[in-house]
């Protein structure tokens, strides 16, 4: 599903990533760790040319990417439907309903009938827990709920492949759990997902291998539980 | 800007004269023991009158200098000259910045009513000039054809009783400009104006035969007696002993005119005293041509303020551009923007003077309105946009859904207050000759003598259209701001 060869990326004069060499399979979970400012965010980045390498290729959901890529091309498009992202501070769209942040790509992007886009979004809130939440606005939800919200925004597009960053850094430990589950039972579905976290926990029960990044250069681990994720919870 | 401060001024001025008319005092017997004769006339009504002299601006020269120096010699002091508008020389008179007027001051039934006049000084003809090869050759043929002339004079009144559309100026310039372009087609205007402005351009004929004759006075306030007995003594002598003459052919201004029988000036049109139905709707009329061009250059500050906005976000080469309009625009008048866009395209694209005035104020605010939507815009976080591409939507559809409407929220209240300012600002296009709300104020006043009626109803009128919209607005940000609405949880 991903390969990664050779990636370099420098921000400024500073060296973010070294030569990063990775593959993933359909289906992996990987945990990304290490130090922040370790280069973490910025390989996520890449994954969806948020961040375009400076040097080396990326293979991903079947798209190549290399340092020059034409922002605006319609490939790209395409590339974002497939590779869905939920950031850190998640960065819904304040001004539209939890119906609105869900559909505005479907529905902008992609062109699909208004109607057609509500009824998946009502299907993903619902499978999400949030089923009554459909009108509410952002800030009228919890973090959770919030978070929710984000991870169902990138599943409307259908990806192949899920980037996280922090997950779950901004919440208390119950919600951290429900937010878990949701990824548990992605995981389970086959998603492919990248998560950049500190939380070892999180890492141990979800992740198949663990990638260490650190000073722009990547390490790989097995889970110390040794006992493959799905089962484990 | 100018015109609210006239209105201001005028008001205080109304206000004033109610305190000085009740202890009339010897204005002679002031200017006798102050050495001096001050006068009062507006250096912008140009050659011959009272003007700059080109060698040396600080100096003011014309036939009318001359003249009043003499008075002032024969009354035994000196003359001293004060600058002030034209439209508002009768209401500084009044308020004692000066003790005659002398500058192409008719002798009208009306100014016989509120001032006290001197014995004339010169005669004028009010002259017709159309376009050369013009098929209008006389003032009947006009009827419905858009005349031009200086407000507030003889030839105003004159055409105020006629069927045909005046277009009122505030320079003697201009309306020949105008005619030349085609803009209007004819003006009427004094004999001294025509000469300097219009006959002598080529693509203009000064029509022979005067419409009607006329003669500039001395205007004092009434009881002046002592004064105007005075300067009419002056007056006579200098015409016996024939300096008048020779100062009036010193200007090339002599003509068999000065030595025929004068006659009274009738004024042409019907005057309202007091604020009637017909004044009403008048205003109306002009409050609406306010709103008008104030919603529609408005919303062409909008369109291109957004433009503008987005160019210099996305850095570039044309963020100089845009930049560079940006301090272009707000850095110059507004007034001298207005004057090029009339006046200075001319020759390559005549804008009607509706079309000038939405452009100036549009193109004008556009600048403004981009500085509002550029802070609006920065103001969201980095992460909207990140997550908006991160969607696959294109930096156009990020701004159009995702920036733009969270933006039109922070930027609402300023744009309230700029499109208040654009409202009052609006006044200024009565330059290029759009009769507004604030325009048709003043005309009202004038025919009124009198600031304060039609000045409050002039405001009344203005806050009729500034206070909903305030209210609108607020409506407006509440609904926008719906999604913080605890009310809605």
């Amino acid at each position: 599903m991903i390969q990664i060869r050779d990636v370099h990326k420098r921000y400024g004069n500073r060296d973010v990533l070294r030569g990063i060499d990775a593959d993933v399979a359909a289906g992996e979970v990987i945990a990304i760790i290490g130090p922040s400012g370790g280069g973490k965010s910025t390989l996520l980045r890449c994954l969806n040319y948020l961040a375009p390498c400076d040097h080396g290729s990326i293979e991903i959901a079947g798209f190549t990417l290399r340092p020059g890529l034409d922002p605006a091309a319609p490939m790209m498009r395409e590339l974002r439907a497939a590779v869905g992202m939920v950031f850190q501070d998640l960065h819904l769209f304040p001004h539209l309903s939890v119906l609105d942040n869900i559909t505005v790509a479907p529905r902008v992007v992609h062109k699909r009938p208004a109607a057609q886009a509500r009824r998946e979004a009502q299907d993903l809130l619902a499978r999400l827990g949030l089923g009554d939440r459909a009108d509410s606005y952002p800030s009228q939800l919890s973090g959770g709920q919030k978070q929710r919200v984000a991870i169902a925004r990138a599943l409307a597009q259908k990806p192949r492949v899920l980037l996280f960053d922090e997950p779950t850094s901004a919440l208390d430990p119950a919600l951290r759990n429900d937010v878990l589950e949701v990824m548990r039972l992605l995981a389970r579905d086959g998603m492919t997902m990248l998560i950049v976290t500190h939380d070892i926990a999180l890492s141990t029960v979800l992740a198949d291998r663990i990638w260490t990044v650190e000073e722009g250069a990547l390490t790989e681990t097995v889970p110390q539980a040794q006992t493959p994720s799905r089962c484990a919870i | 800007m100018t015109a609210r401060a006239a209105l201001l001024f005028a008001l205080l001025a109304a206000l004033g004269r109610t305190a000085t008319a009740a202890q009339p005092h010897d204005t002679l017997a002031d200017v006798r023991r102050r050495g001096e004769l001050r006068w009062g006339g507006d250096v912008q009504g140009g050659e011959p009158y009272a003007f700059e002299d080109p060698a040396n601006p600080s100096h003011v020269i014309g036939f009318e200098v001359d003249i009043v120096d003499a008075l002032a010699r024969r009354l035994g002091v000196n003359a001293r000259f004060t600058h002030c508008t034209w439209s508002n020389l009768v209401p500084s008179l009044e308020r004692g910045d000066f003790d005659m007027i002398a500058n192409g001051l008719e002798d009208t039934p009306v100014r016989r009513d509120t001032l006290r006049l001197s014995r004339p000084y010169f005669v004028y003809a009010e002259t017709l000039a159309v376009r050369r090869g013009s098929p209008y050759r006389s003032l009947d043929a006009l009827a419905g054809k858009r005349v031009g002339t200086l407000n507030q004079t003889f030839a105003h009144d004159l055409l105020r009783s006629r069927p045909v559309e005046t277009v009122l100026y505030e320079g003697g310039a201009e309306p020949y400009l105008d005619l030349a372009a085609g803009r209007v087609d004819a003006v009427l205007l004094d004999n001294l104006v025509a000469d300097r402005f219009g006959c002598t351009n080529p693509a203009i004929e000064c029509l022979p035969g005067d419409v009607a004759r006329g003669a500039y006075v001395v205007g004092l306030r009434r009881g002046d007696d002592a004064l105007q007995a005075a300067l009419d003594r002056a007056l006579d002598d200098m015409k016996a002993d024939g300096e008048l003459q020779r100062i009036l052919e010193k200007w090339h201004l002599w003509d068999q005119r000065q030595g025929e029988p004068i006659p009274l000036a009738t004024a042409a049109a019907a005057k309202s005293p007091h604020v009637d139905r017909a004044q009403l709707v008048l205003f109306c009329k002009g409050a609406w041509v306010t709103l008008y061009l104030s919603a529609v250059s408005f919303l062409l500050a909008t369109l291109l303020g957004v433009v503008l906005a987005v160019i210099r976000m996305r850095g570039r080469i044309g963020s100089y551009f845009a930049t560079a309009y940006v301090e272009l625009l707000r850095g110059t008048p507004l007034l001298l923007q207005l004057y090029l866009i009339y006046y200075g395209l001319a020759p390559i694209w005549k804008f009607d003077a509706m079309s000038a005035a939405i452009l100036g104020l549009g193109l004008n605010y556009a600048a403004y309105e981009s500085e509002v939507y550029r802070a609006a815009l920065s103001s969201l976080s980095k992460g909207q946009s990140e997550a908006s591409h991160a969607l696959g939507l294109s930096s156009w559809q990020t701004l159009r859904h995702i920036l733009f409407p969270q933006a039109l929220r922070t930027a609402l209240p300023a744009m309230t207050n700029d499109f208040v300012a654009l409202l009052k600002d609006s006044s200024v296009v009565s330059v290029i000759t759009v009769v507004e709300l604030t325009k048709r104020t003043s005309i009202t006043a004038v025919d009124m003598r009198g600031w304060l009626v039609p000045g409050l109803l002039c405001a009344a009128l203005y806050l009729a259209i500034s206070f909903p919209l305030g209210r609108l607005s607020r409506l407006l940000e509440k609904r926008l701001h719906r999604d913080s609405d605890p009310r809605r949880t």
